[in-house]
């Protein structure tokens, strides 16, 4: 355990990316402590994930709408050779017009199974966002005790100290849970804005690199996220941005004084 | 399906380095999808089934075209944003993100996209690009220490 290990880049990209196992994420934790070259390197591999993965979600809004398709029936199924050439020429600038205009006016509709989302954690989280309305947190009104206990709880699940968690204006604090991820612990304290717009502020462990807020989306609501060295935070719900991000701005200030 | 199109036609984008192509990857693949609808099981991944298809798809024609440009890298400015969100400074910051990431060699802008802008785990996106996960390790610290390179000297990073 005391031998030196080399790293690969690989290696420090996955913990970078949370995708080490848990030996390499200790080794590499504890080689961080006493290696400044292994600092720099990792340094070198940091990227503004928030920045790229919110330039991306703003691509989204883009996508033209989808095609109209023939229905099952009308498509006649290939035989199982998965690289089987297209029977349809590609190349040509006018391929996709083509399409459209020589298809079936009918709405494919076979794959009707619900879509899961096999995603991060921001997915997950925002997943089970949407299903919150007013009426989930209308009748939770912890008591202040009750509410420090259960921030006091969530802290320890965590690791940081949420007992100065500042009161965002609009937004009233109705409940603190310890959740989990990929086996790590992620703490959701939901609001509750005075307009009835359900809202959460989420943290989970993450990697040492601090990141300013990041306004995006995940699951058609709004998404503000930032990352403190060592915690990723998001803060979610609504749909109208202006107001996440005056809150996301009180909880960033308030989570870089908390920084350890 | 319709719910997974515009994702489906983000992938396209980036796995094509092109908006016009991406449209027509995108398309195409949706008439794959339904072509092979047979073959989807019910109860497994609808998106992953669809991306590894569109990948599929795009390999294909690239042997059929016998692609003229190289290793796979487009021009810069081709993956670009419409100028109707609000906030034009979050624009053009999004604008050179996403000129940087479509910089970079096809396979790493894949990843990239599938891991770091889907969510996709390692496993995930190996099981969609049909390759190693070690080889999403590399892909992705080969983009990681470009990108870094590149946003840390912006006017030395182009390709």
């Amino acid at each position: 355990m005391n031998t030196p290990r080399a790293f690969s880049d690989e290696d420090l990209t996955a913990f970078l990316d949370g995708e080490a196992d848990d030996a390499l994420m200790a080794d590499i934790s504890a080689a961080l402590e006493t290696d400044p070259d292994l600092a720099d390197r990792m340094a070198g591999l940091e990227i503004p994930m928030d920045a790229i993965a919110g330039a991306f979600d703003q691509m989204l809004a883009d996508a033209p709408a989808m095609p109209v398709l023939p229905t099952p029936e009308v498509a006649k199924p290939e035989p199982a050779n998965t690289n089987a050439p297209l029977k349809w020429a590609w190349g040509l600038g006018t391929f996709g017009t083509g399409i459209a205009a020589g298809l079936a006016v009918a709405l494919f509709t076979g794959f009707g199974t619900p879509e899961p989302a096999p995603r991060g954690w921001v997915s997950f989280v925002a997943s089970y966002q949407t299903l919150y309305t007013t009426a989930t947190l209308t009748e939770v009104n912890p008591t202040e005790a009750e509410a420090a206990l259960q921030l006091a709880s969530v802290s320890e699940g965590i690791g940081i100290d949420l007992a100065a968690l500042p009161q965002a204006e609009g937004l009233t604090f109705k409940r603190a849970q310890l959740l989990g991820f990929n086996g790590k612990p992620l703490v959701q304290i939901s609001y509750l804005r005075d307009d009835g717009t359900p809202v959460a502020l989420c943290i989970i462990p993450a990697g040492p690199d601090a990141k300013g807020v990041s306004m995006g989306a995940a699951e058609g609501l709004d998404a503000a996220r930032w990352n403190t060295p060592g915690f990723g935070f998001l803060l979610i719900g609504g749909q109208d941005g202006e107001p996440l991000a005056q809150e996301a701005e009180t909880f960033q200030e308030w989570s870089q004084d908390i920084a350890t | 399906m319709g719910a997974i199109y515009p994702r489906l036609w983000r992938y396209s984008v980036a796995l094509t380095g092109r908006r016009d192509w991406g449209d027509d990857l995108a398309q195409t693949t949706c008439l794959r999808a339904l072509d092979k609808a047979d073959q989807f099981e019910v109860g497994t991944h609808l998106d992953r089934w669809m991306f590894r298809m569109c990948q599929r798809v795009w390999l294909n024609e690239l042997r059929s075209r016998k692609m003229r440009t190289g290793g796979g890298l487009m021009p810069v400015e081709e993956i670009d944003l419409a100028d109707n969100s609000p906030g034009t400074e979050v624009n053009i910051l999004a604008r050179q993100v996403l000129s940087h990431v479509n910089a970079l060699p096809e396979a790493q802008r894949q990843s990239v996209l599938l891991v770091y802008v889907e969510g996709f785990s390692y496993k995930e996106a190996a099981e969609i690009m049909e390759i190693p996960v070690g080889t999403v390790m590399s892909r992705l610290a080969g983009a990681r220490k470009k990108l870094n390179t590149i946003m840390a000297d912006p006017e030395g990073g182009q390709q």
